[in-house]
């Protein structure tokens, strides 16, 4: 066993070879491209379900607006003091800072459970642009308590939708990445436009003199829909916040902030939030309530900005699910003897694509978004501990590097021990990663002061 | 064609997405020209998007 996790982490080494040393100081890059990365990279095709989604859990307009605002500001603000004073400080990944703390082995089933994750998400992206793909077809989109598949037209939808995305991610992902730097403002203006072409249907009058009237009443009326749980202003926050969870509190874009200049440039975050996980999730709220409240990203756009629109929804799923699938590839690869690129990318897109036939990945998108966040957390929170707490109490840091350890089994037991906990809390979803990620941090350091008393 | 022409195009393209939704609610157009307006201007974005991205920085 000790001898297959050693070639293991050997091979996950080689993988990560090229990113193993500090980024040089001739690297770094400027706050624009910062900004233009954050602002490409934060508009999904999955914008067009989560903003329809508070409509349907009865938000009102009031709670909505603060709370993504305060969400949104919670988030820039946890890349900016927690990621990128670390990235910055390390000039490393998180895989190489991780492995120093945890130990390859722990690292390597970090990597595991990323590329399960990472799987679904791709899979629920393929799921939202089948919804347009099928429009012209006449194929009908899951309802929203369905979670297996509703019919044989849907799975085959899915798989050639889900096919067409993993031929195209092996073929050119450097070329769709560019590609995806064209579609982004594009996207965002759909989203724009597709919320002022609905405004009329909703009864909103050309000089927009009862927009915020219409906005209370009509679109964010405070009324759940059938079988979808009651939103507050608390939702809304926390799911603004913990929605890039794995990303900021997490530490994996310490990938991106390695090349900042200054750590505040987590600042530069914003420009993905405000403009996506704000102005896009509004918009889509505004689409869905024009269309009665209908859960169905493709027929939305497309009532709402012609053919235009299920094209930006198919474009909007495809460009990011893009580098969700090659992050997958790369993150099974390396428990793969062997195996070039493609095919580990093949076998990614082929779960991937099984997972997107069924419909409880979209239906149920926010808490799966709530999960994937809190399954990685806990590393993140690890890292803060060995970062910042261990000097300040005098404790050694990077002992599992230092002494050559395959696993550090403290923060095995603290990240199994706070899934435990948060496991059964007895609070909503969306509100355990955070006093998940306290006991975490506590439980580390405590583990580790009792440890250098003994 | 120059890649700042290209940039230029591409930001009109843009800008005349976003104007057809609004001719379309202040009565100017109906909803199948405004649909029109968006699917050509669309096109009109990706071409010169294309165009200006695909030019290396170095040309003017």
């Amino acid at each position: 066993m000790p001898s297959r996790l050693s070639l293991l982490t050997s091979r996950m080494d080689a993988l990560y070879e090229y990113d193993r040393e500090p980024v040089a100081p001739q690297q770094l890059k400027t706050g624009w491209q910062f900004a233009s990365l954050f602002a490409g990279e934060h508009v999904a095709g999955t914008e067009f379900v989560i903003g329809a989604f508070f409509v349907l859990h009865g938000v009102n307009a009031t709670d909505l607006i603060a709370g993504l605002l305060a969400g949104n500001l919670l988030a820039v603000l946890s890349w900016t003091f927690i990621c990128a004073p670390i990235a910055v400080d390390t000039r490393l990944t998180l895989y190489w800072y991780l492995r120093r703390i945890a130990g390859p082995g722990l690292t390597a089933i970090y990597n595991v459970a990323n590329a399960v994750l990472y799987c679904i998400l791709a899979g629920a992206m393929i799921a939202v642009s089948a919804t347009a793909i099928g429009l012209p077809l006449g194929v009908r989109t899951p309802a929203l308590t369905d979670v297996y598949p509703s019919s044989f037209g849907w799975v085959l939808l899915t798989f050639a939708t889900g096919a067409a995305f993993v031929t195209l991610a092996i073929l050119g992902f450097e070329g769709l990445s560019r590609f995806a730097r064209v579609c982004a403002p594009w996207v965002l203006v759909i989203f724009v436009v597709g919320a002022i072409a609905m405004l009329p249907r909703l009864g909103v009058h050309a000089n927009l003199d009862n927009l915020w009237e219409t906005s209370r009443t009509k679109i964010w009326n405070g009324v759940a829909s059938p079988g979808q749980d009651k939103f507050s202003i608390w939702h809304v926050v926390f799911f603004a916040w913990f929605c890039n969870l794995a990303m900021h509190v997490g530490l994996s874009d310490m990938a991106l902030f390695r090349y900042a200049k200054h750590r505040a440039y987590g600042l530069y975050s914003a420009f993905g939030m405000y403009p996506g996980h704000t102005l896009a999730w509004l918009c889509s709220g505004i689409m869905v309530a024009g269309v009665d409240r209908q859960m169905d990203p493709g027929m939305m756009a497309a009532e709402a900005a012609g053919a235009a629109g299920p094209v930006a929804v198919v474009l909007a799923g495809w460009t990011t699910a893009n580098p969700t699938l090659y992050r997958a590839g790369l993150a099974l690869q390396c428990v793969t003897p062997n195996w070039p690129r493609w095919r580990a990318t093949v076998v990614a897109g082929l779960v991937t694509t099984l997972l997107s036939c069924f419909p409880v990945i979209v239906m149920r998108l926010l808490d799966y978004v709530a999960i994937y966040g809190l399954v990685l957390m806990p590393v993140g929170a690890i890292v803060v501990a060995e970062h910042w707490l261990f000097p300040l109490l005098g404790i050694p840091r990077h002992m599992t590097g230092a002494t050559g350890r395959m696993i550090n089994g403290r923060a095995a037991l603290v990240w199994a021990g706070t899934l435990a906990v948060c496991s059964v809390l007895p609070l909503h979803l969306f509100f355990r990663w955070l006093p998940g990620y306290i006991l975490a941090l506590v439980s580390y350091t405590l583990l580790h002061l009792r440890w250098r008393r003994e | 064609m120059a890649r700042s022409v290209c940039g230029w195009l591409a930001g009109i393209s843009l800008a005349g997405c976003l104007a057809a939704p609004v001719l379309y609610i202040i009565g100017y157009v109906e909803a199948g020209t405004y649909r029109n307006i968006l699917a050509v201007m669309s096109l009109s974005w990706f071409v010169f998007a294309s165009a200006w991205a695909g030019r290396s920085s170095g040309q003017t």
